[in-house]
């Protein structure tokens, strides 16, 4: 049974050459893939593309350790993935920060958005063996075709490198005798020889499928634009009228009790009384922001509020009142007059007060009845905003809404008066334009200021916007 | 036989083969072998590259790139929603993450202040406006200062299948300012850059 004599041949011969070489070099890659590791080094297979061209899927990275101070950007890093814990990455160190090291795939348009710690760092790329980690590559991917194709290629690699054969009447140098022994096979090799070979091939291919791979990670990243967030300088009315300088400010938050507390400058001295029947307090409010959306409803006939502390002749103010009613019998919604405990005044002008058909009017006494009313009515069961400026220089502004109604400066002065403010409630009398036919007020108040300034239009605007 | 027919190679000459083959073999593993350490430890970075041979990871939303964006005045009490549109072209499997890029603040405790809701789910997006948006019944809340800074620890992870086709998602984001916000507070502001991040998986 000896071997065919086509298989003594040139072309055999050939054939088996080229393939030893083939076989030869795999075998060399495959020992520097497992090789180093006798000396502590490590060998990883490269999982994905994000280091192409530098490595490509199926690279084996041959890692030496490395002092991590020595780091320089450039090198590529076998890492710890920051951002999955248990796997590995394969990046190149593009610059290193006082909090880590930031490493980038060559193929990725950013670096990595996480930064690597030293501690975590394997070591550094020292050698890239090309094909031999494919394998590990197709069984992580559990694609079992290209294993068996690879299985397949190399048994048939290892038939061809042993195609060649001696003639029997050439015995190999050193086995005398050998030569047909009965073993032999129509490969016309010893079995054992050729299994020999291809369980060493095939244990070196096993080997590389156990060395870990390393994710050279592919990603992406989407950004907002920057979002700048704001904080508004006010929170709530009250905050807008502080800022235009409130004296008094009444939010008339209260629940309870009979002190309205006045939040503005003139302090607490210059807390309101509420009157002890015709007030429903915590009725819904306007939109005053976080603990203000209450208010407190007037029932037309007793309810009303007064300050306690008496004002000498203001001249040049402001006053401004959140009003929600649909009252067709008018009433005061704030003024100024003489009479302690909120009693009937003899006194009183610089009120602003609802006219039957719900108009808003602002009267101011100068030996004469000077006012100025609204155009349009109110008492439609919306909040709205009624804002009325005097000074001599600026005479009578009527403002419903954030928007100027009405103005005249037929006079400079206001009655010279010593009283309180009212709210609610106080005389109106016979004399004044679109008289009502109640002095009490009857529907919900809010948010009630006074300034010693007169507030300009857009102070105005902007404590109407504000609950918008 | 034909024994004398075929031309074999002489003794000395299939020594010389086995020589030349463990040559060879040696000559092509160093090749390859030393090709690939020259690639990989030239002593620079490559230029950006655009296309990937084996495939691409890529995401992007419809407001970036939009500079700076100022939003609505925040104040106790007050949210305000929107709703973003995130795409996903990428060829290959990835797994997508919100997380907060950069943020600063001008006062004191105000990023601890101000709370993000997200939500993911599908329809409206477009141009800020959530109407027709659909919650895909997940969401997750977090002050400025807490929210998450890494990939790893991002919120609302989104495997996408990679492909031909652009897949989508819509992320509702409400935001507000504390009710027990401090005064000291008012008037300050944050900034912030929040980030879609895919990364294969």
């Amino acid at each position: 049974m000896t071997a065919p004599t086509w298989r003594q041949g040139w072309a055999a011969f050939t054939v088996s050459m080229l393939s030893r070489t083939v076989l030869g070099a795999l075998a060399l890659l495959l020992a520097a893939s497992v090789l180093p590791a006798l000396i502590g080094w490590q060998s990883s297979v490269v999982m994905s593309g994000s280091m192409e061209p530098t490595f490509s899927t199926g690279d084996v990275a041959v890692v030496r350790p490395v002092d991590t101070a020595t780091l320089r950007p450039g090198a590529v890093l076998l890492v710890d993935d920051p951002d999955v814990p248990g796997q590995l990455r394969l990046h190149r160190l593009v610059e290193v920060q006082g909090d880590g090291l930031q490493l980038r795939g060559d193929a990725n348009p950013a670096a990595d958005s996480s930064l690597v710690q030293p501690a975590a760092v394997h070591g550094v790329v020292t050698m890239g063996l090309p094909l031999v980690g494919d394998p590990a590559v197709w069984a992580a991917e559990r694609r079992v075709w290209p294993l068996v194709g690879t299985a397949l290629g190399l048994a048939a690699l290892l038939g061809l490198a042993l195609l060649h054969h001696r003639p029997a009447d050439e015995p190999p140098a050193g086995r005398p005798g050998t030569a047909a022994t009965p073993t032999r096979r129509w490969w016309g090799r010893s079995a054992s020889s050729a299994v020999r070979q291809g369980v060493v091939l095939s244990s070196a291919v096993l080997v590389t499928l156990a060395l870990p791979g390393a994710a050279a990670l592919f990603t992406d990243v989407s950004s907002t634009p920057s979002l700048v967030l704001p904080v508004a300088q006010w929170w709530t009315c009250g905050d807008v009228g502080a800022s235009a300088g409130a004296a008094n400010y009444y939010r008339l938050q209260e629940t309870s009790g009979t002190v309205a507390a006045n939040t503005g400058s003139a302090g607490t001295g210059m807390n309101a009384t509420y009157s002890s029947s015709g007030v429903t307090k915590g009725v819904t409010g306007p939109n005053c922001g976080l603990n203000n959306t209450a208010a407190v409803r007037l029932d037309g006939s007793a309810g009303a509020l007064w300050t306690t502390l008496q004002v000498v002749n203001p001249q040049t103010f402001s006053v401004q009142v959140w009003f929600n009613t649909t009252t067709t019998r008018g009433g005061k919604l704030i003024g100024f007059g003489n009479a302690a405990d909120g009693g009937a005044s003899s006194q009183y002008d610089r009120h602003v007060y609802l006219t039957d058909t719900g108009k808003v009017a602002f009267g101011v006494y100068n030996a004469g009845y000077y006012a100025v009313t609204s155009a349009s009515s109110y008492n439609n069961g919306a909040w709205h905003l009624a804002t009325a400026t005097f000074s001599a220089g600026t005479g009578m502004r009527l403002y419903v809404d954030g928007t100027l109604v009405g103005s005249s400066t037929a006079t400079t002065v206001a009655e010279n008066t010593t009283g309180y403010w009212r709210i609610g409630y106080d005389s109106i009398g016979p004399n004044w334009p679109g008289v009502p036919s109640s002095e009490h007020f009857a529907g919900s108040l809010a948010q009630v200021s006074v300034y010693g300034t007169v507030l300009t239009s857009t102070q105005v605007a902007q404590a109407w916007q504000f609950a918008q | 036989m034909t024994k004398l027919s075929v031309r074999r190679p002489s003794r000395r000459a299939t020594r010389r083969g086995a020589l030349l083959s463990a040559v060879g073999a040696l000559v092509v593993a160093a090749a390859l072998v030393w090709q690939s350490a020259y690639a990989g430890f030239a002593d620079t970075t490559p230029a950006l590259t655009a296309s990937i041979g084996t495939g691409t990871i890529a995401v992007s939303n419809e407001v970036e790139g939009l500079g700076t964006v100022t939003l609505p005045e925040l104040r106790p009490g007050v949210s305000y929603t929107e709703c973003i549109i995130v795409t996903s072209t990428g060829s290959k499997p990835a797994q997508v993450k919100l997380y907060v890029k950069s943020r600063t603040a001008t006062a004191t405790g105000l990023t601890s202040n101000i709370s993000f809701s997200w939500t993911a789910g599908t329809g409206g997006g477009a141009n800020a406006d959530c109407a027709g948006f659909v919650s895909n019944g997940v969401t997750v809340s977090s002050t400025l200062s807490s929210f998450p800074t890494t990939f790893g620890s991002g919120y609302l992870p989104w495997n996408t299948a990679g492909g031909a086709t652009p897949e989508s998602r819509t992320y509702q984001v409400t935001y507000s300012l504390s009710t027990s916000a401090p005064t000291s507070v008012k008037g300050a502001s944050a900034t912030v850059v929040f980030a879609w991040e895919a990364q294969q998986r």
